[in-house]
């Protein structure tokens, strides 16, 4: 109280009032300074991150110690999924002020990549990652994948009643048991493209008109789903690998299957279940592209997707021999056209708000 | 003569800070609204939206009279305090919930929902909290625990006022809650409607707590949607403007129907104060404990929640401190010390909207002028004010060298000003009007000049409540994630930890989140304790 009552008589006064403002213009310039190159040696990248922070910080933190480069790092909300930090990239195209951007899926990057956001940057550290998981033009780069899983509770579903295909979600059967996270964001987003992809469009509106006449609850988000499941509020949900082993390591007992993408009368020109990888992009006429492809360079690294699967979020490898190293089971590949997905994304948002949402 | 040249100093400060947040905000949002929507927008809302609609008034229709319905008995207790410290005590605990984080309030609620075992999952069990559909609900009830100190702050002031007489009368035949809902409430009609609008306007544009107690078909969060769409757009502002034109309209109704209370509110003398909290040192009642022992329940909920989390796992609760801190000490640091200077930046604008009758007319027009853009940006989406920022200071700011965007918090600050800076305004323009005339006269005819009557003689009066609203702000400015996280400076020491802990609570439970939520409730406390020792406001110069 007194100290407030201080700033306040501080404020009514000549000089120190003058000084409180000269302060304060300091606090900005001895902050703002730490770190431009304008007023120091050391040299700094700016990244944008949809990676979950507690994953994300321990790497950032190592490429710091070994590179000498200051990362600054802006995270977004997972009520956004990557849509805050998406839209301040967009909001600052004219002039952007990031160097990278590392998200935790890859289809809003290859949308970002479309819209001329991402710079071409060939890195040779993607060497040995398989051509599936990089952009032919170089403006993106994949790694770490996490699958497309339904999660159950084995207490409440027998695994004979469990959809074996995620065409099978269309069955009245399924009516008021199924949840999933809003398909106009994240993986979610994604996923659903994918299956236009595959599927083709008469197939997926009828999909989408058998979701929303079975009901289907959209949740905030994968983990938000698979908190839902844990509270009864559905019978299995929709999500993504890390939501459900997060779940599992805290106690909960719930188990995943790996369904199948192929289409409603089985005529699919894939099948098997759905892996996303996450991505990382060079931002185009980023203030620092050195800087920003030494770290693209490492954040796509063997190193890096170690890291990736030994963290909580356990993201599987897309080097196969860093997978036979490591014994990481990739349960039902398929490989899947990305940039072909996303390239529907705006006509899959367009279906989940006319089919599922009106 | 030096105060009064820092008054001018600190007023015409008050002044460009308003103009470079707040104006910039506005600014951005009329050129990107003022020429309609977009080619390809409709302006009638789907269907679909008007469900969101429709759902979302009724989660904040439940909301607000679930807190009225909370508020109303500790009203008609804190009537019959006559201790200014019991009083103050007991509006400290109310206090509370309100200044602490949103979220927090959910969190607690979801770890509840989410206990296999236990009596809490055997009660919620018992009443059907996890029935499927009934998430809005839900949402309605976390709203309430959080928003109830807005109608039960409003209707204590107002009783004092406008509500005493009644209650007195009534209070010879009937009880003391019925006394007061007879005898009282009639009488405190406008300052009702303006509490009724202001929990309403809070509970409608919530967009943490919906989403975490799992109701996504509302309104607030559906505009992250629109958001997301809207960065495609070559006017995002304006897209998003138009989508969000229904909740806009229907929030300056309700904000139109709240004046008369306000104006009620400002008009209220002082010569009631002396006379109700005065020097009377009547011993604390029953009532009164009862009061403070549910008002406490209340405020410290969550911490419970979260202390009964970590248990006796003593070993993983230190680890995940440890975690905690060392993940997010930067974020904790940066947070703290921007909304510790948004709260400063909150007083300075206070100044200058603080008029005299006898200031020039262009003074009085820009403290109007500045007042009502306040009062605009705060009740505009938090994506179009973190976008107006954004997109402007880009187009202005050089990122290859020093800069105001990318190595200041300004746009952070500029952004939780435009959201929250309307709470010290209003207290400013409030409290400004309840200076004594006879004072002022006095002042007058001794010759002081316009600025000396202001610094001199209503300074003194107003700084408590504008410092106090301040405090307030500040900690609103903490928990603040849509437009934080648009804004976050690039090149700053630290982000947003509101964002970072919003980001952890959808994974559920886990010790560090929950550590982290245990910290956010810091400043609450804080908050708590200097209003519990702030001094009964000065009615006498």
């Amino acid at each position: 109280m007194r100290s407030l009552q201080t700033l306040f008589t501080v404020l009514s006064d000549g000089r120190r009032c003058s000084a409180v403002f000269f302060a304060l213009g300091l606090i900005f310039l001895l902050q703002g300074c730490t770190g431009t190159e304008a007023t120091s040696e050391k040299p700094s990248v700016v990244i944008y991150c949809s990676v979950d922070t507690a994953i994300a910080e321990p790497i950032l933190a190592a490429f710091e110690k070994r590179s000498g480069i200051k990362v600054h790092a802006i995270f977004d909300t997972e009520a956004g999924k990557t849509t805050g930090l998406i839209n301040r990239l967009m909001a600052e195209r004219e002039r952007p002020r990031a160097d990278v951007w590392w998200s935790s899926e890859v289809f809003g990057t290859i949308q970002l990549a479309q819209r001329g956001v991402l710079a071409k940057y060939e890195s040779a550290a993607a060497a040995d990652i398989p051509s599936s998981f990089r952009d032919p033009d170089n403006r993106w780069i994949a790694v770490g994948l996490r699958g497309r899983v339904i999660a159950f509770d084995p207490a409440r579903i027998k695994n004979e009643d469990l959809p074996r295909k995620w065409s099978d979600l269309a069955d009245p059967k399924y009516r008021g048991r199924f949840q999933m996270a809003d398909p106009r964001f994240g993986t979610t987003r994604g996923h659903m493209a994918v299956l236009l992809s595959l599927w083709g469009q008469p197939d997926m509106e009828k999909f989408f008109q058998a979701l929303r006449a079975n009901e289907c609850k959209l949740a905030d988000g994968n983990a938000k789903a698979v908190l839902n499941l844990t509270r009864g509020l559905a019978d299995f949900v929709a999500t993504d690998t890390d939501d459900v082993l997060l779940a599992q390591a805290r106690g909960d007992a719930i188990e995943m299957i790996y369904p199948d993408l192929e289409a409603p009368g089985g005529n699919s020109k894939n099948s098997g279940a759905l892996w996303i990888p996450c991505s990382v992009g060079l931002v185009h006429d980023s203030p620092h592209p050195v800087e920003g492809g030494r770290l693209i360079d490492y954040l796509i690294s063997a190193e890096v997707e170690e890291l990736l699967f030994a963290s909580g979020s356990r993201n599987i490898p897309v080097r196969p021999k860093l997978r036979e190293k490591l014994k990481a089971a990739l349960p039902n590949q398929t490989s899947v056209d990305y940039s072909a997905a996303a390239k529907l994304l705006d006509l899959s948002d367009k279906l989940v708000r006319d089919m599922l949402l009106q | 003569m030096k105060r009064i040249i820092a008054f001018q100093f600190a007023r015409v400060a008050g002044w460009l800070v308003l103009a470079m947040s707040v104006g910039l905000v506005l600014v951005a949002t009329v050129i990107e609204a003022a020429p309609g929507p977009l080619p390809d927008q409709s302006v009638w809302p789907t269907p679909r939206l008007w469900g969101y609609f429709r759902t979302t008034i009724a989660m904040a229709s439940t909301a607000t009279v679930l807190a009225l319905f909370i508020a109303i008995p500790f009203t008609a207790v804190m009537a019959g305090i006559r201790h200014g410290r019991h009083r103050r005590v007991l509006t400290a605990l109310i206090i509370m919930p309100l200044v602490t984080m949103p979220s927090i309030h959910a969190y607690a609620w979801m770890l509840l929902a989410t206990r296999k075992d236990g009596m809490a999952a055997a009660i919620l069990g018992a009443i059907g909290w996890n029935a499927p559909g009934a998430q809005w609900m839900q949402a309605a009830v976390v709203l309430a625990s959080w928003l109830w100190p807005i109608p039960a702050l409003i209707l204590s002031a107002a009783f004092r006022h406008m509500g005493r007489q009644g209650y007195q009368l009534a209070r010879l035949d009937a009880a003391c809650l019925s006394a007061f809902l007879r005898g009282a409430l009639p009488l405190m009609r406008a300052p009702l409607i303006a509490a009724v609008a202001a929990t309403f306007i809070l509970a409608a544009t919530d967009a943490t707590i919906p989403p975490l107690m799992g109701a996504t078909e509302i309104w607030s969060v559906e505009m992250l949607a629109v958001a997301a769409a809207a960065s495609s757009h070559t006017r995002p502002i304006g897209y998003v403007f138009w989508q969000a034109w229904p909740m806009l309209a229907l929030i300056i109704t309700l904000a139109l129907a709240a004046i008369p209370g306000i104006r009620k509110i400002a008009s209220w003398g002082d010569e009631l104060e002396a006379a109700d909290t005065g020097t009377l040192t009547a011993a604390p009642g029953r009532a009164w404990y009862s009061a403070c022992v549910l008002a406490g329940v209340i405020a410290f909920f969550p911490l419970c929640v979260f202390l009964t989390e970590f248990g006796s796992a003593r070993e993983e609760t230190g680890r995940a401190l440890m975690t905690a801190m060392t993940t997010y000490r930067t974020h904790g640091l940066a947070t703290l010390l921007v909304a510790a200077l948004t709260g400063v930046l909150a007083l300075a604008a206070s100044l200058g909207v603080i008029a005299d009758s006898d200031d020039r007319p262009w003074t009085r027009a820009f403290g109007k002028l500045a007042f009502a853009a306040v009062l605009i940006t705060a009740i505009l989406p938090p994506e179009i004010i973190g976008t107006a920022l954004a997109a402007t200071l880009t187009r202005i700011c050089d990122p290859r060298s020093w800069n105001i965007y990318d190595c200041t918090p300004w746009a952070w600050m500029s952004a939780l000003l435009s959201r929250f800076g309307v709470i010290c305004l209003v207290v400013a323009r409030l409290t400004n009007r309840r200076v004594p005339v006879s004072l002022l006269n006095h002042a007058q005819l001794e010759g002081a000049t316009v600025p000396a009557r202001i610094a001199l003689v209503r300074l003194p009066f107003i700084w408590r409540p504008i410092a106090m609203a301040a405090l307030l702000t500040a900690c609103l400015a903490m928990s603040e994630i849509g437009a934080s996280v648009l804004t976050q400076p690039v090149r700053f020491f630290g982000g947003c930890l509101a964002v970072q802990v919003d980001m952890q609570m959808h994974y559920g439970r886990q010790s560090e989140t929950t550590v982290l939520a245990a910290i956010m409730f810091t400043p609450a406390v804080v908050a708590a304790l200097v209003g519990a020792a702030w001094p009964r406001p000065r009615t006498q110069a």
